[in-house]
């Protein structure tokens, strides 16, 4: 077997008939409709930080006088302060005076200056629950409190939002070998890890017969069967909108790693005419109960991942990120206070971030509950003030244009929105 | 049911449950089952012999049978059996089974200290940092011992004789997950694996999870070797409750946590000396006060009986009887066991004080076991060693490295889980466009001879036509019966135009050979267990 050349194998694959959906969808992407005057649906890029990040040490609220005696050894310095712990310390970077980015998301900070990047603090799950499985999963369906639901919200969200039969394989895409499980539900969302990679591999004129054999031993209709198709409509759609022909744009430099390459394949598939609406990625290693670090460490080498990823992403699509929209999550914040092994042990409220054209940044939003030890939840952790559905909620409404809330998060009562996105233009 | 009214459609239709058991029922008369493998020797598993004693409790089980239908013609019950106790058939398991009979197939596999394993023995030598005392195998290049960790898990899975006792292996691994590629564990996975979870997996659940409440393994990988007195770490508390004993909603809550930790401080790593890298409890950093949890009161002064009482607790709860047996039911099952089946293993491990193997008899005993062919889609490291048995294939070192870097691609490389749950069993986990698209080409590879040091059984008798070809390689990798649309595809992609029943130039039979095993192992029938 040699290695198949994507050129040619791209050319015989054109051969193949392809999915009933297809010649439309090429017709009903991005520029065709920017030239109507209705307003254009955001792709969402959901990034999950598994394993619950540190939020206090992400949007720190150095000016919280409670801050630096809760963090004496992974505090981060305040801004004003001298920068000592060598020359790959530094100190946070000032937002607003109250909080700071941590040093290592300083390529987000000229996002926030140009008011595209905001955050939320003292975000969360209204549910009490310490355990990361279970606080992923409320938060993936969607339903906090509730295991009702077997869909995740995401696909909720598309089947609301489904308006003339489109039924891409690309219209929600969740990085890894395994499907994350907001995307779940009726509506085929694609796993993937890498576009080059995404076809089977054999010899040339050989392996278009095989896939066809092996789609015949999938013509039934049975669970599996299904799996089965919902694969080949991937591979033959990536084939033929070929991606990987997008390469990055005004200098973006992705860092070498999985969540770089993930963020550059999303930007990738964007600009593809895939018809591409969501697309979730996992960032993990958040569970920091050891050696968490300050302002360097392995927290500092997430963020620092998190960080050059965004930051590349942004500065890849440009103006496209005008109809572009990120969001950070994560199943719970961290302890307030620090342990005695140099980390944080699961907490509750955490920071968010969002990041595109139709952002209001520039601004840290939400109510601070306080550090102080009568201002903390059981045991000692950051009050939620801001329900995470408040936030993906007006996403949803504003950027995603999908009125159908109750479908997407039954029982919620959304309270006044932040403010923290402009209506989609 | 009529024989020719047997179609995938018509199974998927006509109702489950009723369906598959009609299919069993019919099996023997069926001339689908004659007529699929006609030349080969394992046709005897379909048409031959009494059929296995569970069988008679098939009918009774109807209404439990799971609404999942793979729309396939079931295999034969004991090309079942094998391939459920086992990582997938081969001639010598079947032939055993057949010798053996279902029940003593399944005794025979729960004894597997009777079982000779000394060929496999002899080939793990290979490995010398899996016998290393801790002090050495910290002195080792970390990669090398990870590295020969995962050969080792998968050698063992494609050879050994005590093929149940590694699915075993395999569940506790996953139940008291570690993470082999951080930290210490790079080093002390190996230990963990050869004194905690290899020795204990058809013992007492009590002993494994003392253990593995011990191991340094787990000492760093869920913080608790700097739990102390002076700053606790909750870390393993928590997830030794929610993920090794009691389970989510076992009662436990955010105080029960904080107070097990307490119990668990000291528990720590020799740091120094020749004991480096093993257990220490060290008084000093203990809080030796009295704690309380669940309602019971762990008296002050036990120093590291504190931490073993909060064990003794945990492994007799009824909260943790009924998380495992749930999740043993899943594993050797289904993934929608019968809440009467997750009861009667429970029920099992209270009453035999946690006997692993005795709950293990109860499950494997059982009819819903009996009725759940195409239950369970085979993960990626099943599917891989599946694959490489049924192809009886020649593995040398470069092939282990070769399949550990398949099974990294297609995300189950053994001991590479980050968080503590384990990976995933349940087969929506598994089965998305990723997962179908990496087994697809591992089977592509591994028909074309292209993962080095990988060698399959390629031979095949001379004059042989197109459905001799098809016939003869279906029966080796899937021992099971194939819908006569299913196996003509087959036959039309080794034929490629010739007719089926003449003699098949040699050139044109090992042209295409590659492609027929490819689309055989892709096939929806090498995916279920």
């Amino acid at each position: 077997m040699r290695p198949c050349d994507r050129r040619s194998f791209l050319k015989a694959l054109g051969g193949l008939s392809l999915p009933a959906w297809f010649p439309r969808l090429a017709f009903s992407t991005a520029p065709e409709r920017q030239s109507t005057s209705a307003p254009q649906r955001d792709i969402l890029v959901c990034i999950f930080q598994r394993g619950a990040a540190d939020g206090l040490n992400t949007i720190v609220p150095v000016g919280d006088s409670s801050y630096y005696g809760n963090r004496p050894t992974i505090g981060i310095p305040e801004p004003s302060a001298p920068a000592t712990g060598g020359a790959t310390g530094g100190t946070a970077i000032d937002l607003d005076g109250f909080f700071a980015l941590h040093p290592a998301l300083g390529p987000l900070k000229p996002f926030y200056d140009d008011k595209a990047l905001a955050a939320v603090h003292a975000a969360g799950s209204p549910d009490p629950t310490h355990s990361h499985f279970q606080a992923m999963d409320y938060m993936e369906r969607g339903t906090p409190g509730s295991q009702a639901l077997s869909t995740g919200w995401i696909n909720r969200h598309l089947q609301a939002a489904a308006g003339d039969g489109d039924v891409s394989p690309f219209r929600a895409v969740g990085f890894g070998t395994l499907l994350q499980a907001s995307l779940r539900g009726p509506v085929p969302a694609t796993a993937l890890q890498s576009i080059t990679d995404f076809h089977l591999r054999g010899r040339l004129g050989a392996v278009e017969t095989f896939q066809a054999s092996l789609a015949s031993l999938y013509a039934d209709v049975t669970w599996l069967d299904a799996q089965g198709v919902e694969t080949f409509n991937a591979i033959n759609a990536l084939a033929a909108a070929n991606p990987l022909a997008y390469l990055p744009q005004h200098g973006a430099q992705y860092p070498d790693s999985d969540f770089g390459l993930a963020m550059r394949q999303v930007a990738q598939l964007s600009r593809a005419s895939l018809g591409l609406e969501v697309a979730c990625v996992d960032v993990g290693g958040w569970d920091t109960h050891h050696s968490e670090g300050g302002a360097t460490g392995q927290l500092a080498r997430l963020l620092g991942d998190l960080a050059a990823g965004l930051a590349a992403f942004a500065t890849d699509l440009g103006d496209r990120m005008k109809h572009v929209l990120v969001v950070t999550m994560s199943e719970f914040g961290r302890r307030v206070l620090e342990n005695a092994s140099g980390g944080t042990d699961h907490g509750h409220g955490n920071s968010m971030l969002v990041l595109g054209g139709g952002v209001n940044g520039g601004k840290v939003y939400g109510s601070w509950p306080g550090l102080a030890p009568d201002q903390l939840a059981s045991p000692g952790d950051l009050q939620v003030t801001t329900d995470f559905r408040t936030v993906l909620a007006e996403i949803v409404i504003k950027r995603l244009l999908n009125s159908n809330l109750p479908a997407v998060f039954p029982g919620f009562q959304a309270p006044p929105y932040l403010g923290i996105v402009q209506p989609a233009a | 049911m009529s024989a020719t009214a047997l179609s995938r459609r018509n199974l998927f239709t006509a109702g489950a449950g009723a369906a598959f058991a009609a299919v069993l029922a019919d099996a023997a008369s069926d001339p689908l089952f004659a007529s699929a493998r006609p030349d080969l020797p394992l046709t005897a598993w379909v048409a031959a012999g009494p059929r296995p004693a569970p069988m008679a409790a098939l009918a009774a089980g109807r209404g439990s049978v799971p609404s999942l239908s793979s729309g396939l013609p079931p295999p034969d019950p004991a090309v079942f059996l094998v391939n459920r106790l086992t990582f997938g058939q081969q001639p010598a398991e079947l032939a055993r089974a057949a010798q053996l009979g279902w029940d003593g197939f399944i005794e025979e596999q729960l004894n597997p200290e009777q079982i000779d394993d000394s060929a496999l023995d002899a080939a793990l030598g290979a490995f010398p940092t899996l016998w290393m005392r801790p002090d050495r195998l910290l002195g080792m290049d970390k990669k090398t011992v990870a590295d020969e960790l995962a050969a080792a898990a998968i050698l063992r899975a494609i050879y050994s004789k005590r093929q149940l006792l590694e699915l075993m292996v395999d569940f506790w691994t996953n139940h008291f997950n570690v993470f082999g590629r951080e930290k210490l564990d790079f080093w002390l996975k190996t230990v963990d694996d050869r004194e905690v979870v290899r020795p204990f997996a058809l013992g007492k659940f009590g002993d494994l999870l003392n253990a593995s409440a011990a191991s340094p393994a787990m000492l760093s990988y869920l913080d608790n070797a700097s739990n102390t007195k002076a700053g606790p770490n909750e870390n393993y508390a928590r997830e030794m409750m929610e993920l090794h004993t009691l389970g989510l909603g076992g009662g436990q809550t955010q105080q029960d946590v904080e107070q097990v930790a307490r119990c668990f401080t000291g528990w720590t790593i020799q740091g120094s000396g020749p004991l480096r890298g093993t257990f220490r409890f060290n008084p000093a950093t203990h809080d030796d006060s009295a704690h309380t949890f669940l309602g019971e009161t762990i008296p002050a002064g036990l120093g590291m009986g504190q931490g073993l009482a909060v064990l003794a607790v945990c492994a007799g709860h009824p909260a943790t009887a009924a998380h495992v047996a749930g999740k043993l039911c899943v594993r050797f099952v289904s993934d929608n066991p019968s809440p009467a089946l997750v009861a009667a293993a429970a029920a099992t491990f209270t009453a035999s004080g946690g006997d692993i193997r005795e709950v293990m008899r109860t499950i494997l005993g059982s009819a819903e076991l009996a009725a759940a062919a195409d239950q369970k889609l085979r993960r990626p490291f099943e599917a891989v060693v599946a694959a490489v048995r049924a192809l009886d294939a020649q593995i040398d070192a470069g092939g282990l490295a070769s399949l550990a870097g398949a099974l990294r691609l297609m995300g189950q490389l053994p001991f590479n889980w980050q968080p503590p749950n384990g990976y995933p069993d349940a087969g929506a986990a598994w089965a998305n466009t990723n997962g179908m698209l990496s087994r697809w080409n591992l089977g592509l590879a591994l028909g074309a001879d292209a993962l080095s040091g990988v060698t399959a059984d390629r031979t095949f008798p001379p004059n042989v036509t197109a459905a001799h070809l098809a016939d003869l390689f279906a029966g080796r990798l899937l021992a099971r019966p194939l819908l006569p649309a299913d196996r003509e595809q087959l036959i039309v992609w080794v034929a490629a135009g010739r007719p089926a029943d003449a003699p098949l130039p040699i050139g044109q039979a090992e042209a295409k050979l590659p492609g027929l095993i490819a689309l055989i192992l892709d096939s929806p029938y090498f995916q279920w267990r």
